[in-house]
């Protein structure tokens, strides 16, 4: 119940900091998503349910505060920890800073294109307006999402390691 | 295995209740449960709102580089404090100032307005749109202009909860607003958003003179949007000979990245 709250409660916060603290800063600071880095660095360090119900509960905090396309945000988080859990059960096993790396990268990418996608759906059902968006300002943002969030895996990667056993740093030697 | 299965199986779960939730959702039957939510984090996210731009305006490295002596550190120190204070204090008089300068414009005008906060931004990043603290039951509708300053639109109202709605910027992709130059000839066109940074009016005649320079308003034409609203000046004009219409881009006259406290327009009848 404790863990219950006390996640809850972590969810809440890292939504309004999320929500209300990061978009007041300029790019690309402000497009950091704190709650994806998150989830991909919770499954990916096999605590994959964790991860979903971070997924389940950030998405849909901030879906709360979306302009259109309810459970947009929910529904790419959730796919986007499937992804990832199937990536790191079958290729990425090693608790590694690179394996991290990797899906850290192709978890935001996965994200991100999921709601473009799904945006993209319900904008083809309902106007023409779609086509205005610039691609070159999307794949700038996009790129930036994905180096800000490995930063953040990344602190949060060498805290689990100070304090825990679950990780190796496993940067290139030669031995 | 159980273990294994149990992962899928809630990753289901909660795929399924979220397809059940934007069926409610959509459906309104929910609302009730949203629209708690959102005043009760409202408040919180007013301060850390405030707070962030509080710090974002505050900060600036070339303050604290150099060497100094111990006493200089000192009145370094010293005037870090004074300026934290004085910079609050601003923030404070500055918030104070928006609010009587818009009051100021709503009286004079003669509209009726909801004063609101600003509580956050949308983190879908390809619409411009400002959270407010003001919904439905405060009078707010779809389509309802939002002011700030000393009579400048900032946005419309695109959706509305029962304590909270959403604000179109003018700077979005998606945003319209038919517009007039203060010119000789009081030009019309319609002013949209450019990518989000900046705004552009089309369908200007090409007989019409149009200079930088020039203020652009609101032209009454469209509904809930009262005419003389400032926009924004003209900064460059496009003026191609083969083309129908010219093109104007402009410099917005507010700044919507600084906006604590705003105001919507309710009841606007235009003649």
């Amino acid at each position: 119940m404790i863990d219950f709250l006390v996640n809850l409660l972590a969810i809440i916060v890292i939504g309004i900091v999320q929500i209300s603290f990061l978009p007041t800063w300029p790019a690309p600071v402000g497009g950091l998503n704190l709650i994806l880095s998150l989830v991909i660095f919770l499954t990916a360090s096999n605590y994959y349910k964790k991860g979903l119900w971070w997924a389940f509960g950030g998405g849909l905090f901030l879906d709360l505060f979306a302009i259109k396309l309810f459970g947009l945000s929910v529904i790419s988080l959730l796919l986007t920890a499937v992804l990832i859990n199937f990536l790191f059960k079958n290729f990425f096993t090693n608790y590694s800073f690179y394996s991290l790396t990797v899906l850290g990268v192709i978890g935001t990418m996965s994200y991100n294109l999921m709601i473009l996608f799904f945006s993209f759906l319900f904008e083809l059902l309902k106007s023409d307006d779609f086509w205005e968006f610039s691609l070159a300002g999307y794949i700038h943002n996009l790129w930036w999402q994905v180096i800000l969030n490995l930063i953040i895996m990344y602190i949060v990667f060498f805290i689990f390691h100070l304090i825990g056993k679950n990780f190796r740093t496993n940067f290139l030697t030669s031995s | 295995m159980n273990s294994v299965r149990n992962p899928l199986k809630l990753s289901f779960v909660l795929l399924a209740v979220v397809v059940l939730l934007i069926f409610l959702h959509y459906f309104n039957i929910i609302s009730p449960v949203e629209n708690l939510f959102i005043r009760i984090f409202s408040p919180v996210q007013n301060v850390v709102y405030s707070l962030g731009i509080k710090i974002n305006g505050f900060y600036n490295p070339s303050d604290v580089k150099g060497d100094l002596t111990e006493l200089n550190s000192e009145l370094e120190q010293k005037v870090f404090d004074l300026t934290i204070e004085n910079s609050q204090l601003k923030t404070l008089l500055f918030e104070k100032q928006e609010l009587n300068q818009q009051l100021d414009f709503v009286a004079t005008a003669g509209f009726e307005a909801v004063i609101a906060k600003v509580i956050g931004k949308n983190s879908q990043s390809e619409y411009q749109t400002l959270i407010l603290n003001k919904g439905s039951r405060d009078g707010v509708k779809i389509g309802l202009s939002v002011i700030a300053g000393n009579g400048v639109i900032i946005g419309k109202v695109v959706e509305v909860g029962e304590s909270s709605c959403q604000v179109l910027s003018i700077n979005d992709n998606q945003s319209s607003l038919a517009a007039t130059i203060q010119n000789q000839a009081m030009t019309k066109g319609v002013v949209s958003g450019d990518k989000g940074l900046s705004l552009k009016m089309d369908l200007i005649p090409q007989n019409e003179e149009i200079a930088n320079g020039d203020v652009v308003v609101t032209s009454g034409l469209e509904p809930n949007i009262p005419r003389g609203l400032v926009i924004g000046t003209v900064e460059q004009v496009v003026n191609e000979p083969n083309d129908f219409f010219q093109q104007a881009f402009l410099r917005s006259a507010i700044n919507s990245d600084d906006l604590v406290i705003v105001s919507i327009l309710k009841n606007i009848y235009n003649d």
